[in-house]
């Protein structure tokens, strides 16, 4: 018994002798790499202001693990980028916008170059030559123009005063199916408030649901999809918002509703996808993978496009909420 | 189908023709079977040995306490029975030719005092068997693994050769290399399909009902598949078939009560375990809220009448479980897991030597996510499972046996969870699996044995289903009496995978289907090798080697950017390596000292790349005393590889695009973490030392056990995981003293 007790006593003290903690970094041996984002916004409309943004930064390093620690600037001045479009090669100029600052309290430094003429459908790729000589490339098939198509064509104003038994309650957009490809899409009422001449918007929700006994509104939100329907009811609860407590509606002057959407091309949805969601509370994922198409370095090529249609209001449909405007 | 039946009918006459004429070489020797029992209660007394005194003749008693040996020469004989746990008993039997004779036995257990610190059913026939993988493992050896929150059959398994772990928090096991969800956990039968309490810190398998567990590390007999790593076979307690008795249970986390007794013709017992205070549990997740609510039920009542049938016993049994996370807080989700077990077994000893079991078993699963206002996604996945196994066993004359059956499984399983876009996808199926299997033992030479057979696929669950056979091959030789060298091979396949996130720590969904559209089914082929000596009746040595190839695993597909992408993508994975086991067990003392070493890799395309359960070097030390007075004590003391991480190779601004509608390059770029390959580094070695100390005492009528354990008692600072956007590194389990009394009327 007593040379069990000495031989556990033994044992447990040479385990203590073990260090209870260990040095330990999750961090291996840092190696510089380039960072490039840089996308296309195109002009499928007049074809005439599509303009190419590109940003360049290094990877850093810094004591300990929280990144927001670093306060050196890593965006990268003075490097050599060209946009090839259909074998014409356009340099981004580089400049800095002084309306913003950065965390680093500096005006971001960006590239960019506006181009006409840029059509659906081909592939283009970006090449920029770091100060060090380093050269990172890219390349991305820029996106077809979606088209689309009303549930109801308003040849004049828009209303929600409509046949509903020939048109249907909700007023739906389709731009078509498309693969590998996300839309944003978002209906707004624009509006003037008499003392502030200023353009205000009212967001439209698709519809409404009842939780827990009161009415919440259901925004658009990201999709695949190749439609959107936005209820005439929520319409015109968008519409009773606007002035919603205010006993002087002749002030809100309701001009018009805007249907916008934003598409992203095959690239820049996969980069968007890989850096948004998230799964929930008690899973932990230890890392995450990051879309990139970026040779020799990291980042994003990709295009995009904005979309835009509106409406004027008839001015009946206006005033039956007590406000002036429309036509 | 009519293909089906006409390979029914040939695997029946085949089957048929064989069993005959092997059965005609009966000579003049006579056949013994029966059952051992306790003398106390009337439980099977499993693994127990069976040997006719001055002969070669033995046999070990099975899951049910079955025993049959064959070739017996006529005459008088003694029989002794023995187990560790048992006083031998010896009984004097005429033997006569050709005829079986009955034979059952009821055991005294020892002496309390003298009582070993008996952990495994050893026994002196365990050379011959040819389960290379096979552990059998007691419910003692589970009460001896010092406690944290609950004592727990899979901490017990994970302290075993071969098996591992990703960390405290989790009761997670991988068997040499392979998958979480490789490991089939089965109750009487039936297929339990989320065997964990609390987001897989502990099994639902409560150890008070636990009558013995069968594990198996590979090399499995033809009549398990499904899977391609383990089998965990849970026998729960039959009943006390003398009187009533009840059990209190409390530990600091829940409170549980049995109850069992005798009925006509049979016994019962059920089984009740209830969280009461899941606070405790903060401990296993670095402090974080965690309302846990949890309980799980069992009862199992058995059935022999002579009158009725000969020789026939049925069991019904059932398990219900149910764990859910209630935060009062719309802004967290809730979550809800549930299992269902019903099931019944006929287990028959027919006139010939023929023993067969019939299985008919319900096993529901449903898991629910509520993400109520949180940014978490809504998600369910529910699984019905309706089995139906005929096994057959039979013994011929010179020792050999046959085993076959048929397998039928029904399952059905809708999985609903939106995607990142908040797009809702409904994922329906069923199917019906019929598997048939046979296996044929040659025990009838004195130092070689083998086993041969094959499951043959019927009907398949998936699209691109397994291979039609899968055969098995298993040899025994022994040169010496003391000294087995053993082998197998065989080919194992999944249909029925668990969608779960590999890379994720801590993951509170896991949904099971059938393997998905657009990716097959995993199988795999499985060589072992190894040598087992057994040095003297304390002293056990054993060394195993495995190497495992896997095609079609499943994977996440770490290139999903879009929801046209495939979740899962099939890629390859092997693993090898070797495992060192010493036992040895006297009077007082138990040690069961057992070292690992393995590499596991999966192979996508070009890439190889190591699964964060690849630990390279794990080892286990089992100690347990007996000081006598009934006061017990026991440590184990755990070593092993760290866990392969992902490291942090830098940091850059990454732009974010928070709004989609502006001009992206002049929002605020967002300090992230730059990623080195995948798993390719390791965290620091893991070590932790836990004891135990129990007495158990008499109290006026009642039993009192009370055990005080401390796991970590060096306060090992074991790293979890680190944040992957803080950099913070999160501990395992701290020092960690527990407490539970246990009173038995």
């Amino acid at each position: 018994m007593k040379k069990f007790l000495l031989f556990a006593a033994a044992f447990i003290y040479s385990l203590l002798s073990f260090s209870c903690k260990e040095d330990f970094s999750p961090k291996i041996e840092f190696k510089q790499k380039y960072v490039l984002n840089c996308y296309v916004d195109l002009d499928y409309d007049q074809y005439t202001n599509t303009k190419v943004y590109a940003t360049v930064s290094k990877l850093y390093d810094v004591d300990g693990f929280t990144p927001s620690k670093n306060n050196i600037d890593p965006t990268v001045s003075g490097a050599e980028i060209y946009f090839n479009y259909r074998d014409i090669f356009y340099q981004l100029k580089e400049d800095t916008n002084r309306a913003v600052r950065t965390r680093y309290g500096t005006n971001p430094i960006y590239y960019s170059a506006n181009l006409q003429n840029i059509y659906p459908n081909y592939t283009v790729s970006v090449s920029a030559r770091m100060p060090d000589g380093t050269v990172l490339t890219a390349q991305t098939q820029l996106l077809e123009a979606v088209q689309f198509k009303y549930s109801y064509l308003y040849r004049k104003y828009f209303t929600t005063f409509i046949n509903r038994f020939y048109s249907g309650n909700a007023f739906t957009i389709t731009w078509g199916k498309i693969d590998n490809r996300l839309f944003f899409p978002e209906m707004l009422i624009e509006y003037i408030i008499d003392d502030t001449h200023k353009f205000s918007y009212e967001k439209v929700p698709c519809s409404y649901i009842k939780k827990d006994g009161k009415y919440e509104p259901v925004y658009p939100g990201i999709t695949t999809g190749e439609s959107i329907s936005f209820e005439y009811a929520a319409i015109d609860s968008a519409m009773v918002n606007i002035g919603k407590g205010d006993n002087d509606k002749e002030k809100y002057f309701v001009a018009k509703i805007i249907f916008q959407l934003v598409e992203m091309d095959a690239s820049l949805s996969k980069y968007y996808s890989s850096i948004h969601g998230s799964i929930d509370e008690y899973s932990i994922r230890l890392d995450e993978s990051v879309y990139s198409n970026i040779n020799n370095g990291i980042g994003i090529f990709g295009s995009k496009r904005t979309i835009t249609n509106s409406w004027w209001f008839d001015s009946s449909y206006v005033r039956s909420f007590g406000y002036p405007g429309g036509h | 189908m009519h293909s089906i039946k006409i390979s029914s009918r040939f695997c029946l006459s085949f089957i048929s023709a064989v069993l005959f004429s092997f059965a005609l070489k009966a000579q003049s020797t006579g056949s013994l079977r029966g059952f051992v029992t306790d003398s106390t209660n009337g439980e099977a007394v499993i693994y127990a040995n069976v040997v006719v005194a001055g002969t070669l003749n033995g046999a070990p008693t099975n899951t049910k306490g079955y025993y049959y040996i064959p070739a017996i020469p006529a005459g008088k004989q003694t029989v002794i029975f023995s187990h560790v746990n048992y006083k031998p008993k010896e009984i004097t039997v005429t033997i006569r030719a050709n005829q079986i004779t009955e034979l059952s036995a009821a055991l005294t257990p020892k002496n309390i005092e003298l009582q070993e610190v008996s952990i495994i059913g050893r026994n002196t026939l365990k050379p011959t068997e040819t389960n290379l993988g096979l552990e059998k493992i007691s419910a003692k050896e589970i009460e001896m693994i010092p406690i944290g929150a609950e004592p727990d059959v899979f901490r017990a398994l994970q302290t075993t050769a071969g098996v591992t772990t990703t960390g405290d928090v989790s009761a997670h096991y991988y068997v040499r290399g392979g998958a979480g969800d490789q490991n089939l956990v089965l109750l009487n039968g039936a297929t339990i399909y989320n065997p964990f309490h609390a987001l897989g810190i502990f099994s639902v398998i409560d150890p008070e009902m636990i009558s013995a567990v069968e594990f198996y590390k590979g090399g499995f007999p033809t009549k398990y598949g499904g899977r391609l790593s383990s089998i965990l076979n849970i026998i729960t307690k039959d009943g006390n078939k003398n009187s009533y008795h009840g059990t209190l249970a409390a530990s600091l986390l829940s409170g549980k009560a049995s109850v069992e007794g005798p009925i006509p013709h049979g016994s019962f017992i059920v089984t009740g375990r209830k969280s009461y205070y899941a606070e405790i549990l903060k401990k296993y997740l670095n402090d974080q809220e965690a309302p846990f609510d949890f309980y799980d039920m069992s009862f199992k009542a058995n059935y022999s009448n002579p009158d009725l049938l000969n020789n026939g016993k049925f069991v019904l049994f059932g398990f219900t479980s149910d764990d859910a996370v209630k935060n009062n807080n719309p802004l967290m989700e809730d979550y809800d897991v549930k299992n269902n077990v019903l099931g019944i077994n006929w287990n028959q000893v027919w006139a010939s030597p023929l023993f067969s079991t019939v299985n008919i078993s319900y096993s529901g699963f449903r898991a629910e996510v509520n993400p109520n206002l949180s940014q978490s996604k809504y998600r369910m996945n529910r699984l019905n499972d309706i089995t139906a196994d005929f096994n057959f066993t039979y013994i011929y004359q010179n020792k050999d046996e046959l085993e076959f059956g048929l397998q039928n499984k029904m399952l059905d399983v809708k999985l609903t969870q939106q995607n990142l876009f908040g797009t809702t996808t409904d994922f329906n199926q069923n199917g019906w699996d019929m598997t048939g299997y046979v296996n044929y033992r040659f025990y009838r030479w004195e130092k070689v044995g083998f086993e041969i057979g094959t499951r043959v696929k019927f009907v398949a669950l998936s699209i691109l289903r397994p291979f039609f056979f899968e055969p098995r091959l298993s040899i025994h030789y022994l040169p010496f009496p003391f000294l087995s060298f053993k082998a197998s091979i065989g080919r194992y396949s999944q249909e029925v995978i668990s969608l779960s996130n590999e890379n994720e720590v801590i993951s509170i969904f896991q949904p099971w289907v059938i393997v998905p559209k657009g990716v097959a089914a995993p199988e795999s082929s499985d060589l072992s090798l190894g040598v087992d000596a057994y040095l003297n009746d304390q002293l056990e040595i054993s060394l195993t080697g495995y190497y495992k190839y896997i095609t079609d695993l499943t994977d996440v597909n770490e290139q999903k950017y879009t929801p046209q992408d495939y979740d899962f993508i099939n890629v390859n994975g092997k693993s090898y390596g070797m495992e060192f086991v010493t036992k040895y067990q006297s009077q007082k003392f138990f040690l069961n000292l057992n070292y690992s070493l393995g590499w596991t890799y999966q192979i996508n395309g070009n890439l190889i790349y190591v699964p964060k359960y690849d630990i390279r070097h794990t080892f286990n030390i089992l100690l347990g005393y007996n000081f006598g007075n009934e006061w017990t004590a026991s440590a184990v003391w755990s070593l092993r590889s760290g866990m392969p991480f992902t490291p942090i190779a830098g940091f850059y601004d990454r732009m974010p695009i928070n709004n989609v509608w502006g001009d992206y390059v002049f929002e605020p770029y967002q300090p992230v973490i730059y990623w080195g390959d995948r798993n390719s580094y390791r965290l620091p070695y893991y070590h932790r030392l836990d004891i135990s100390v129990s007495k158990r005492f008499q109290f006026y009528f009642t039993h009192l056990t009370f055990e005080g354990s401390i796991l970590n008692i060096y306060n090992r600072k074991n790293i979890f995981y680190f944040d992957k956007d803080t950099g913070k590194i999160t501990y395992m389990l701290p020092f960690f003293p527990s407490v539970s009394l246990k009173i038995e009327i």
